[in-house]
């Protein structure tokens, strides 16, 4: 053996299988303990069907994803999303407005239901509370495969890095959206409860519609915190001050500068959906984007950002138990 | 062990490919290096990957694995380059050194949830799971959450996963470390098996013992480099050519001392004054230890504490780089 000092190493270009075999006469003595001579876990000769040392390299790969694959994943992250803290955090936030609501009926007098529904069903949850869930649920998307050392186990499997990437926003995207509309639902119903002014089947209707809209703004907010995440490690930070200028400040400047928020999209689409007073956030439905606009806009502004966050998904090295990773 | 010292980049063309290839591969972190100019091919068999903590294991077998691309060279697996091929993966199994799990899962959970990632179908991989739970004795444990494992039941869950899909090339990374003495023998006989099935299998493990109970091919890592490459008796000698160093501790170190140095096959004597420990080299260590009971009664004083100071593989690295 010549051990290598300061030369580059020169290595030993043997095309031999090595063997296999533990040298002889170098016994463990932890080998001698219970158990020594099992047969067990060994792997069989029907194992290494179709293996051969003489294999052509390179060989041929198969580059199909399987649909069970991309369901398996979708499956992880909804689960890692519904469990931990952040969960508990949403239950906080969006039990606001049904305190709220309750608080409302018990102390406004008389008790003014459409405009506790605009505070809170048309301003606290779309302007607030809605992009918070998705900077919480988009930042973690992939950060906590990474803090928790699993994304090694995703990386390692046939699937391409950025449907891994897009399969995540998809999922984080759905729980985000479920969990949302449960709870806008709730609020729904707690500020109607009680006064007969909104039939169950109208009640119905305008959660789903509601839904719908805030499901639209979730994929665009989604896209944007989970790219967002990828490239700034205080992506929190950053999107609360995003949430706070954007969302809260611009959004409610009449002027040309708000069609660049989700939040004028939102309440457009509320203005023509669930025909709201016109008087609302000083949008005239005969100059406001049409329907199909917003969709356009609000879907595409969402994909573009998928995109390219499954680009920069795609290039980045995660590293895990590495001098800078560890 | 051999060291050829002939240029990787000659004779590409007569050669036949190998199962892993390095080529001048570097990894850079920053200012930080990873791997350092390091070049190896491996055939089909185990291969067992040593070097003490941080000598850079982990950063290659994360190159050969695509989870990270190498700043410089080349690394190819069966023929094809690993960084962002997700193909390849279908071939290659990884069990990393992180003890780290989708912990809400059970056992049996999370190798079907691995085997559906690895695109096996929904009942090619019930099937791969209960197969893979076998080959790992975990069939018993199977139906309980990973949260709940003890080390050992971590470590061999995390080989099955690597074993799931049947690859044909597997990266090990510290299989061993936390199992106890009867776990570490049948995952022993299980990375036996592989190699002897055709697959190309590379151990990482920074214990010479573990290691050379499964292969005789060693590589030696230290500081992101090569630092030999071949079978593993050859690296033995060079351990025991290796002066060793042996503390020992008793009241009258001077006494003792004076005895010392009249063996013959004491190359070293030295009394520490920190703390009167007594200091001695060898190039043979077992004659050294048989006569040490009968010095000890010379010197009529008896041995509080022997210790060796080269139960370590960092001084047999230190040996090799600089020797």
């Amino acid at each position: 053996m010549n051990p290598v000092s300061s030369d580059p190493p020169r290595p030993h270009r043997s095309q031999q299988g090595p063997s296999s075999d533990p040298d002889p006469g170098l016994n463990d003595p932890l080998l001698d303990g219970p158990g020594a001579g099992d047969s067990v876990g060994k792997v069989t000769s029907e194992d290494s069907r179709g293996l051969s040392t003489d294999s052509e390299w390179p060989v041929r790969l198969s580059r199909r994803v399987s649909v069970s694959a991309l369901s398996a994943l979708l499956s992880i992250t909804a689960a890692r999303q519904v469990r931990g803290r952040r969960l508990l955090i949403l239950c906080v936030l969006f039990a606001l407005p049904i305190l709220f609501a309750v608080l409302a009926h018990r102390f406004q007098d008389p008790y003014e239901s459409e405009d506790v529904e605009a505070v809170l069903i048309f301003g606290l949850i779309p302007q607030a509370l809605l992009p918070l869930a998705a900077l919480l649920f988009s930042s973690g998307m992939v950060q906590d495969d990474v803090e928790e050392q699993t994304l090694t186990y995703l990386l390692i499997r046939p699937i391409p890095r950025w449907l891994i990437y897009l399969v995540k926003v998809a999922g984080t995207w759905l729980v985000t959206s479920l969990l949302t509309a449960l709870f806008t639902a709730a609020a729904l119903a707690a500020v109607y409860w009680g006064t007969g002014e909104l039939a169950p089947d109208a009640l119905v209707q305008r959660a789903g519609i509601l839904a719908a809209i805030q499901s639209l703004s979730l994929f665009a907010y989604t896209a944007m915190f989970g790219g967002l995440s990828l490239l700034a490690r205080r992506s929190l930070v950053l999107g609360v001050v995003y949430i706070i200028v954007f969302e809260g400040v611009v959004a409610n400047i009449d002027f040309m500068i708000r069609h660049v928020t989700v939040m004028y999209y939102v309440r457009t689409l509320s203005v023509r959906w669930l025909g709201l007073p016109v008087s609302e956030w000083a949008i005239d439905p005969a100059t406001a984007p049409s329907v199909t606009t917003c969709l356009l806009t609000l879907i595409g502004t969402g994909s573009v950002l998928a995109l390219l966050g499954a680009w920069l998904f795609s290039v980045r090295e995660f590293r895990v138990k590495t001098p800078e990773g560890s | 062990m051999t060291q050829s010292g002939h240029n990787p980049e000659r004779n590409q063309g007569t050669e036949k490919p190998a199962a892993v290839e390095f080529r001048l591969v570097s990894k850079w972190y920053g200012h930080v290096i990873g791997v350092n100019n390091f070049s190896l091919r491996l055939a089909p068999g185990v291969t067992g990957l040593l070097g003490p903590n941080g000598a850079g294991k982990s950063t290659l077998l994360q190159l050969a694995t695509g989870q990270l691309q190498p700043s410089q060279g080349e690394v190819r697996v069966l023929g094809h380059r690993p960084w962002n091929n997700a193909g390849l993966n279908r071939l290659i199994g990884l069990c990393p050194e992180q003890d780290a799990f989708f912990e809400w899962m059970t056992g049996r959970e999370f190798l079907t949830s691995s085997a559906l990632l690895a695109g096996l179908g929904r009942r090619g991989s019930r099937e791969a799971a209960q197969r893979v739970l076998e080959q790992v004795r975990m069939t018993e444990h199977a139906d309980r959450p990973v949260r709940g494992y003890s080390k050992g039941m971590r470590q061999r869950i995390k080989l099955a996963q690597a074993l799931v899909h049947d690859p044909r090339v597997l990266f090990l990374d510290e299989p061993l470390t936390g199992t106890d003495p009867v776990a570490r023998r049948e995952l022993m006989d299980l990375i036996l098996g592989l190699g002897r099935s055709g697959r190309t299998v590379l151990v990482s493990s920074h214990v010479l013992h573990e290691v050379q109970a499964f292969t005789r091919q060693i590589v030696l890592m230290n500081r992101g480099r090569l630092v030999a490459f071949g079978d593993v008796r050859q690296v033995r000698d060079l351990i025991d050519s290796h002066p060793h160093r042996i503390i020992l501790r008793c009241p009258d170190s001077r006494a003792l001392a004076a005895k010392l140095v009249r063996c013959e096959d004491v190359v070293g004597v030295e009394l520490r004054r920190a703390d009167g420990a007594i200091v001695i080299e060898t190039r043979a260590p077992d004659r050294f230890y048989g006569r040490l009971p009968r010095l000890a009664l010379e010197a009529d004083t008896p041995i509080e504490e022997v210790y060796s100071d080269d139960d370590n593989l960092e001084a047999v690295f230190k040996y090799l780089v600089n020797p």
